[in-house]
């Protein structure tokens, strides 16, 4: 459509300007400071691959340990580490970010951009989850590797019966992983809501961009919890608190409730995207506009919203009320009508479209069969009965890998076989893939289905061995034998892809004649996405461009600029200059690493890492010269018709702007931790007969009243700091960032004063451990934004103010109100409620 | 800009309901039995019930935004979600009905 005019002489140089600008550095300093969504999104995609390669190899051994009984190939402890970093790796290290990699690399394609909102957080999202990997690894290879499962059940994870480091190298890998999955969520949210090609209203987005989004919003209220879980691990076993410690008022069971309330939702995070490959393969392979787009749009919110009402169905066997758990019961057989309604828009479109059969398409039908057997046994496992009945046994491996195989990696192989032209601009070996898929499904059902026997025969989960008077022998056989063909399958399907990379036919740029807006440019994409942004005249936005459909000029060709939209219909509102490349994520992946990996052998590594990672910081947000440099306009084509956007101003510093929509999706997640926390109080109150114990002295009102008063009167500094920036008053700003300081400030070191006087220890007991992680959390808020605030005064006095800058004191001045806000609950439940409600005060 | 606020308005009401009913009478469930207060769970109904028929009387009105494909969507949208989730919230009484909350 739009590029039809890319081979135009008129725009070489237009091209060669792109080029120049969006230019990947060579060399090792290149790459580390790349920030392009597509090399970052690959680097996810391969990196998840490796760890699935991974993960593969620890299932393999213990297939062959479990493939004969009395078998002791492998040992109990190692036997244990195994299992726990096999689904470690599969779920925080392959599944997720295979699935935010692939969203990654094609959303900003599919609606139309040049790069993500925020290039540099994104590549330090990336850096983190690498570390996080290595690390989990490398405490493996030297005989630390976490041996509790992959969620890490406290007491047995807890100090009492996991000395060591084990359990500490598995929750702090969950902070790296989750900080990441929780900056794609941001950057993908933000990138579809406000950046998306004009005319790409709400009802033109593509399915797999919605799946994307539902993703984001569920990653960014489900990962607070088990970052916050894992949180409370760790203080639990190195700072002694009691989170989880019955006999000092903590709860075993609260970290099952965080946990799966995060897990859960996980396993929605990981086979939606898979819907939304099945929605692409499907449409292009029927050659038809998917049957039902808002039903399916529906679905996902359904299924998106849902996804967090099921979670206690993981703990039936834990001694809930019969009546909560029915609740549970009944969430968990509802969830599945809106996947069964996706189904049934994907039947219908396959039946009144013409299909063609190639690979993607055999890994979509792939998916039906494997899938519906995962859903129906999880509507079984949804029942309390028999829940009861077959917890803890292989009933419940089979069932979550058919839910997960045949949910996610059936979708995300034949993802692969349909982007791989796009990627490389090469045809994969059709014999080959063809081959590899029913290696798949044949190799998947004969190892997995017999563990729906074994299950139902008693056999339980995690047993390094088992005896031969059993009669489980024979059964774990065939599927030791079956994880050979899946092994073959993906042995294939590398082949096949390292063999067609560089030498397959050539693809074109659409291959398949699809639909969405990634096949309207050259494959591989250029490094700056489109030649002119394109327009959209409806959902199927390739299919239903006019011959002459309009393209976006007056775009800077010497800029990394990008033009945002407006939320709901996508028209042009300003455009938005990105940064280049850095190595300031790097360095931050760096010394955030220092400090959290520190942290967890002694705790004041996490303050060494906090310094260095401010100056790093300070590096990152430093304005760089040349910044806001003008050239002249290239020139516009005048051969087609085009939308010209050279009016629209450059920045703005509004609620328009993509930063302050980052900024919402950051203080979105942080609010959901600061929810987490009173959720924490309040769960730790209702088990607790005796709250706050009865150690625990009157809360003096005097000091957190008053620290209380100065947080409250930020808000005039804050208000007019926002104002003034509004109205590009900058005396006035200074003089306001300078007030928010010193509040700051004095609210720091009248709330340590607070702290050491409250007459109990974090470790004294769990209500200790909550009011002191609840405080420090906020405090940690305080000093984030003092930070903040001192850097910009700093910048204030020293450079000239842009609109940026503007637009930096703004978010500032809403960060100050969200930290205003989120003090007030504490200091009512920390210093009010125990005068409301303890007798004896 | 009024008619986006009330097709939005129809998008969420349905699911935000459903996770206000559901997750309120999760978490008082305790609370009921020692208080004999069933009827709690009967007002949740009744609200999530109302706070549906909300999303979906603005989603109906406000079908006539000033981009009709755009605005029918959402209004399709909005419907079909408060109804799904009124479904859904009727499905969740009828635990209710068989079982005591001290069960």
């Amino acid at each position: 459509m739009t590029e039809l005019s890319i081979e135009q002489p008129d725009f070489r140089r237009e091209r060669a300007m792109l080029e120049t600008t969006w230019a990947k550095r060579p060399g090792l300093l290149g790459w580390l400071s790349e920030t392009g969504h597509k090399p970052i999104g690959m680097r996810y995609i391969v990196t998840a691959f490796v760890f699935f390669g991974l993960g593969g190899l620890e299932a393999a051994l213990m297939r062959l340990q479990l493939s004969r009984p009395d078998n002791h190939f492998l040992n109990p402890d190692l036997y244990n580490q195994i299992f726990t970093i096999h689904g470690t790796t599969m779920m925080f290290l392959f599944a997720v970010p295979m699935m935010l990699g692939m969203g990654i690399y094609l959303v900003p394609l599919m609606v139309g951009t040049r790069n993500v909102p925020f290039p540099k957080l994104n590549a330090y999202g990336y850096f983190v989850y690498v570390v996080g990997g290595i690390f989990l690894y490398a405490m493996f290879f030297l005989g630390a590797g976490p041996d509790a499962g992959w969620f890490s059940y406290v007491p047995l994870s807890g100090p009492a019966f996991d000395p060591g480091k084990r359990a500490d190298t598995w929750a702090q890998m969950i902070t790296f992983t989750e900080f990441s999955a929780l900056i794609v969520a941001v950057e993908i949210v933000v990138c579809v809501f406000k950046q998306r090609a004009p005319g790409m209203s709400l009802n033109r987005i593509p399915l797999f961009v919605w799946s994307m989004v539902m993703v984001s919003f569920m990653i960014m209220f489900a990962m607070p919890a088990v970052m916050l879980d894992s949180t409370y691990l760790i203080f639990d076993r190195t700072f002694s608190m009691h989170f989880f410690n019955r006999p000092e008022g903590g709860d075993p069971i609260f970290w099952q409730h965080m946990f799966w309330f995060f897990g859960h939702p996980e396993v929605y995070i990981i086979f939606i995207p898979g819907l939304g490959f099945m929605s692409s393969i499907i449409a292009a392979f029927a050659q038809r506009k998917i049957f039902g787009y808002t039903a399916i749009v529906c679905t996902l919110v359904t299924t998106a919203f849902m996804g967090f009402s099921v979670w206690v169905h993981h703990m039936f066997a834990t001694g809930i009320p019969q009546l909560g758990s029915s609740f549970f019961t009944a969430a968990s057989l509802m969830i599945t009508v809106p996947t069964g309604v996706q189904v049934f828009c994907w039947i219908a479109t396959i039946w009144t479209g013409r299909l063609r059969i190639a690979t993607p398409m055999l890994y979509a039908f792939g998916f039906f069969i494997t899938f519906i057997v995962g859903g129906l046994t999880g509507v079984q496992l949804g029942s309390v009965p028999i829940d009861w009945q077959v917890h803890d046994t292989f009933f419940v491996v089979a069932h979550l890998h058919y839910v997960l195989i045949g949910g996610a990696v059936f979708p995300l192989f034949g993802a692969f076989h349909f982007w791989f032209p796009k990627w490389t601009g090469r045809m994969y070996g059709e014999g080959l893939g063809q081959l590899s898929f029913w290696l798949l499904l044949v190799g998947f059902n004969v190892t997995f289905f017999p563990m729906h026997i074994l299950g139902l025969h008693g056999m339980p989960r995690r047993v390094y061995t088992y005896g031969a008077e059993t009669g489980w022998g024979r059964l774990n056989a065939l599927a030791s034998m079956g994880a050979v063909l899946i092994a073959l399958s993906i042995l294939t399907m590398l082949i096949n892809f390292v063999m067609h990379r560089r030498r397959g036919a050539a693809a074109g740029p659409n291959p398949w004649n699809a639909d969405t807006l990634e096949w309207s440019v050259p494959s591989p994409p250029p490094v700056y996405n489109f030649l002119h942004l394109p327009t959209v005249a409806g959902p199927n936005a390739v299919w239903d461009a006019a011959p002459d459909q309009p393209y976006v000029t007056g775009m800077r060709f010497d800029k990394r600029e990008v033009l945002v939209t407006k939320t709901l219909d996508a028209e042009p509102d300003h455009k938005h200059e990105l940064p280049g490349h850095s190595l300031a994520p790097f360095l931050l992946a760096v010394t955030s690493t220092v400090g959290l990996i520190g942290s967890i052998f002694y705790g004041w590594w996490f303050t060494v890492g906090m310094i260095v990672s401010a100056a790093v910081l300070v590096y990152w947000f430093w304005p760089k010269r040349g910044e806001g440099a003008r050239r002249a306009p290239p020139r516009r084509a005048m051969t087609q018709r085009v939308l010209d956007v050279s009016a629209l101003e450059e920045e703005t510093a509004d609620s328009r702007s993509l930063l302050w929509w980052g900024n919402l999706g950051m203080m979105a997640i942080e609010g959901a931790i600061f929810a987490m926390l009173i959720a924490t109080y309040l769960y730790l109150r209702m088990v607790n007969l005796d709250w706050p114990p009865a150690t625990v002295p009157k809360p003096d009102l005097v000091w957190p009243s008053i620290n209380l008063g100065i947080l409250l009167l930020t808000f005039i500094p804050a208000l007019i700091l926002d104002r003034a920036a509004l109205h590009d008053n900058v005396p006035l700003c200074r003089l306001a960032l300078a007030a928010l300081i010193v509040a700051g400030a004095a609210f720091l070191i009248i709330q340590s004063f607070v702290l050491s006087n409250l007459g109990y220890k974090w470790s004294d007991h769990a209500y200790g451990s909550i009011v002191w992680t609840s405080i420090g959390y906020h405090m940690l808020h305080v000093v984030a934004a003092a930070g903040e605030t001192a850097l910009l005064f700093i910048y204030a006095l020293v450079r000239p103010i842009v609109k940026k800058q503007l637009l930096d004191f703004r978010c500032t001045a809403v960060y100050w109100y969200f930290v205003i806000a989120m003090w007030l609950p504490f200091y009512f439940i920390v210093f009010i409620e125990p005068w409301l409600t303890r007798k004896g005060y | 800009m009024a008619d986006e606020k009330r097709l939005l308005s129809g998008i969420f009401a349905g699911p935000i309901a459903f996770a206000l009913v559901f997750e309120l009478k999760y978490a008082l469930v305790d609370y009921v039995c020692r208080n004999r207060a069933q009827w709690l769970f009967w007002i949740f109904f009744a609200l999530g019930l109302l706070i549906c028929a909300y999303g979906v009387f603005e989603a109906w009105v406000g079908a006539h935004g000033v981009r009709p494909d755009r605005a029918r969507f959402m209004s399709l949208g909005g419907l079909a979600l408060s109804i799904a989730f009124a479904v859904f919230i009727v499905a969740l009484m009828v635990p209710d009905l068989f079982l005591r909350p001290c069960q």
